[in-house]
């Protein structure tokens, strides 16, 4: 039964996300499955189990890096979209965004809904924008 | 006319340049991400196939600054002045620093503006230790003794050497050493050969 426990802990929580932890990567380990207690009225049973993962939650005001992923048109005051590129991409005279350019950015808001946690970021300060 | 209650616990609006994380974040461990590399790595279980867990998998393995478990673990505990050496750093700044690499203090201040408690002196002290780290990764654990390493014309003190290792450059003519380009190439690769002995 632990086992059970234990796989459907995994199957169950991995990959999934909430506003409150963020996205829960992987669980680390277990450390109480917790005692069952089996629900009135139906054959099932509740454990209220406590574990360690490793979870992912961007913070307003965290600086990260990132690869770009796509390039669309929004507008930047000193950099040109260039839609004719291959691929797209936004230039200003010291740098080229395009996909899988590694940027740093800062985020600036986060939204958060039922399974995917949305940020905004911007790379209009000192020390954001392309790197290496 | 019935006034709409709002029910708005009052929630402290997050933001993590001033250090708050909200009430679940404030207390909590932070990893680096060359540690959430090592654990994805070395886990017992099989990896769950979910977008979220091969997403990062991927970043991971594209930002670690740290790449071997040595150097990991050398930023946040090993000598002389890392990370944990700095009282006044939290869980979530330990983490940024290591994270983003900063190269001078007010770089680090900028894009952590929370480190404006920490002297300059004292942040690029600590920063110059990581970099020099970062630099020498291969080469650094924390449980052997000090060789000084002449690279040209500045002279480098490789802290420490893994005791396999260390074996490895004693084996090595004498005059070898001198003539090493700094990090790349046969040198480091032999290094990490003998990680694993």
């Amino acid at each position: 039964m632990l086992q059970f426990l234990e796989s459907k802990l995994y199957s169950d929580v991995e990959g999934t996300c909430s506003g409150q932890f963020g996205y829960i990567i992987a669980v680390v380990s277990i450390l109480d499955i917790g005692k069952g207690m089996v629900l009135s009225g139906s054959g099932q049973a509740e454990f209220i189990t406590r574990y360690r993962a490793i979870v992912f939650k961007p913070f307003k005001g965290e600086v990260v890096d990132g690869v770009v992923n796509n390039v669309n048109k929004l507008i930047h005051p000193d950099m040109k979209f260039d839609p004719n590129s291959n691929p797209p991409s936004f230039a200003s005279d010291e740098q080229i965004i395009e996909k899988n350019t590694k940027v740093r950015l800062k985020i600036v808001g986060t939204r958060v809904d039922a399974t995917e946690i949305f940020a905004i970021g911007t790379i209009k300060e000192d020390h954001l924008g392309v790197i290496e | 006319m019935t006034t709409r209650l709002r029910h708005r616990p009052n929630v402290e609006e997050e933001d993590a340049s001033a250090l708050k994380l909200g009430p679940e974040f404030n207390n909590a461990g932070c990893l680096l991400i060359s540690e959430v590399k090592y654990l994805l790595e070395n886990r017992d279980k099989d990896a769950p196939d979910t977008a979220v867990y091969n997403k990062t998998l991927d970043y991971v393995k594209n930002f670690a600054k740290f790449n071997t478990t040595d150097s990991a673990s050398a930023v946040r505990d090993g000598p002389p002045r890392t990370l944990r050496r700095e009282p006044a750093l939290t869980q979530f700044e330990t983490a940024q620093i290591a994270n983003l690499c900063p190269a001078d203090a007010e770089e680090a201040k900028s894009i952590i503006p929370s480190l404006v408690k920490i002297d300059d002196d004292r942040l690029q002290t600590l920063l110059d230790e990581i970099q020099t780290m970062r630099k020498f990764q291969t080469c650094i654990a924390w449980n052997c003794v000090a060789v000084p390493v002449p690279f040209g014309s500045s002279v480098v003190s490789l802290e420490t050497y893994r005791t396999g290792a260390r074996d490895l450059v004693g084996t090595m003519p004498a005059g070898t050493l001198k003539h090493m380009p700094p990090v790349s190439g046969s040198f480091v690769n032999t290094l990490n050969g003998t990680d694993d002995v």
